[in-house]
């Protein structure tokens, strides 16, 4: 029964567990460096970033091929396609760990007051790039609806940092650089957010058959776990 | 814009002789769509497929139940099946072409419904092989035997053979399953063009096919139709285990 195609989607999860072990290890060592201001540690970030580029590449050609050969439907049809969407996150989630470290490389002897909310937010993110990564591999709608609603503290995060980081720059008699430094990687963290919750939403799509957005709480409304 | 219902299948059983073919089936076919029977052999598609022209009455021992009306008229009872069939026609699996020319053939069933005039003829001719894209490969040998055509080709005969007698309603039972690719996609595009005019039903092992042309799928599973919905809900997220199994190929 189909020994083939079974034995392919098994590698290709296999793959996946591979490529999102690699992008967490990624956030996580970003984030060490951001609060060490560990230069090494960021250097080996972005020189692994080929690594990811490379297993994505992998997976992709792996989808491409199964649809030409397989024709895969239903359940296979949306693992497939959903996992080729969200191997483009993955990779962006790792593309945006080494911008955060180039950054990192350039703050670093560089005297700026870092607002301690961004290691929090960071965290978050952090948080939010495993559970996505596990519900779409577990296919838990709970979970990934769950990922999808942290996504709103991300973003709060954001924007209470910004105000903040804007207010530095305007009372800063120096350079303003580093501050401006510090802003983009609160950008990038919100970035990294928004790609777990397109994991999420892919996950959710994998086991309903939908697709939807849902950052947003009236499209998540019938997924949630009912507060008794 | 609700489609009109052409076919009512209502509480329909067969048996031939003690054994239960067809389950109680409840369908509706829906005028100008193509709906395609999926299923594995012997699940009964091919059977429901023949009760809608009345084909089963040529076996012996079967006994039919239920209701299927076509535009609101009851078709199991005691009805003309000659006229029945005009209405309904079939394609089958294999190209079965008479052993005649190409004119022949598909002056066939105009003749047996009374049509002699030949020009009359002539137009009904011309008028089913262009319908049935055929028309361009064989004007100029019409008079030639049919079985010295293609196999792809003398499927599109028994097709335009099909239309001469205008139905309103064609049946196929797996009409590409013996030809070859580019055949397939003549007739699967032609299909796509007669549904325009025509309500079609078609019997297919290719899931793929049915992917292709159909727009709604109904999967029968011994005797049961287990599920039936629009092809495009039953190929992404279908709603019974089964049919998941069974169109993912995993059914064992």
């Amino acid at each position: 029964m189909r020994h083939n195609l079974d034995r392919s989607l098994q590698e290709l999860k296999n793959e996946i567990g591979i490529l999102g072990g690699l992008v967490e290890e990624s956030v996580d060592k970003t984030i060490y460096a951001l609060r060490e201001l560990d230069v090494e540690v960021a250097q080996e970030v972005i020189e692994r970033d080929n690594d990811i580029d490379n297993i994505e590449n992998k997976i992709e050609k792996k989808c491409l091929s199964l649809f030409a050969l397989q024709q895969p439907l239903a359940g296979d049809l949306r693992f497939i396609g959903s996992t080729l969407k969200m191997i483009t996150d993955l990779e962006r989630i790792g593309d945006h760990s080494a911008d955060i470290s180039e950054l990192i490389l350039r703050l670093k002897d560089k005297p700026v007051k870092i607002n301690p909310d961004i290691y929090l937010m960071a965290e978050k993110a952090r948080n939010m790039v495993g559970r996505s990564i596990d519900a779409f591999i577990n296919q838990d709608v709970e979970l990934a609806t769950e990922v999808c609603r942290d996504d709103d503290e991300v973003d709060n995060f954001f924007n209470v940092l910004i105000m903040d980081i804007a207010s530095q720059i305007k009372s800063e008699t120096g350079s303003v650089e580093p501050l401006i430094d510090i802003m983009f990687i609160v950008k990038y963290l919100e970035r990294i957010g928004d790609h777990a919750t397109n994991i999420s939403e892919w996950a959710v799509y994998n086991e309903t058959g939908k697709h939807r957005h849902l950052q947003h709480p009236d499209n998540r409304k019938d997924l949630e776990k009912k507060d008794e | 814009m609700k489609k009109k219902v052409k076919i009512d299948v209502k509480n329909l059983n067969l048996h031939y002789g003690t054994f239960y073919a067809l389950k109680n089936i409840n369908m509706q076919i829906y005028e100008g769509e193509i709906t395609a029977l999926i299923g594995p052999s012997g699940c009964g598609k091919s059977t429901f497929l023949k009760t809608l022209n009345r084909m089963n009455d040529l076996i012996e021992n079967v006994h039919i139940e239920g209701s299927i009306k076509l535009d609101g008229n009851e078709i199991l009872g005691n009805i003309d099946v000659v006229e029945l069939r005009k209405k309904v026609g079939m394609v089958f699996q294999k190209p079965n072409p008479f052993p005649m020319s190409i004119y022949d053939n598909v002056a066939y069933g105009p003749r047996i419904h009374g049509i002699r005039k030949k020009a009359v003829l002539d137009e009904i001719v011309e008028d089913s092989l262009k319908a049935a894209a055929l028309w361009d490969e064989v004007k100029d040998r019409l008079n030639k035997s049919a079985l010295g055509i293609s196999g792809g080709q003398q499927q599109r005969l028994c097709i335009a053979r099909t239309l001469a007698t205008e139905p309103e309603v064609i049946l196929m039972d797996e009409p590409t399953s013996a030809l070859d690719p580019i055949s397939t996609s003549k007739i699967e595009d032609l299909c796509e063009e007669l549904k325009k005019k025509y309500t079609i039903v078609i019997v297919t092992h290719n899931m793929q096919q049915a992917g292709r042309i159909s727009d709604k799928t109904a999967f029968f599973l011994l005797g049961e139709l287990v599920e039936y919905n629009s092809t495009e809900q039953i190929f992404n997220k279908p709603k019974d285990e089964r049919t998941e199994r069974y169109i993912t190929g995993r059914f064992g």
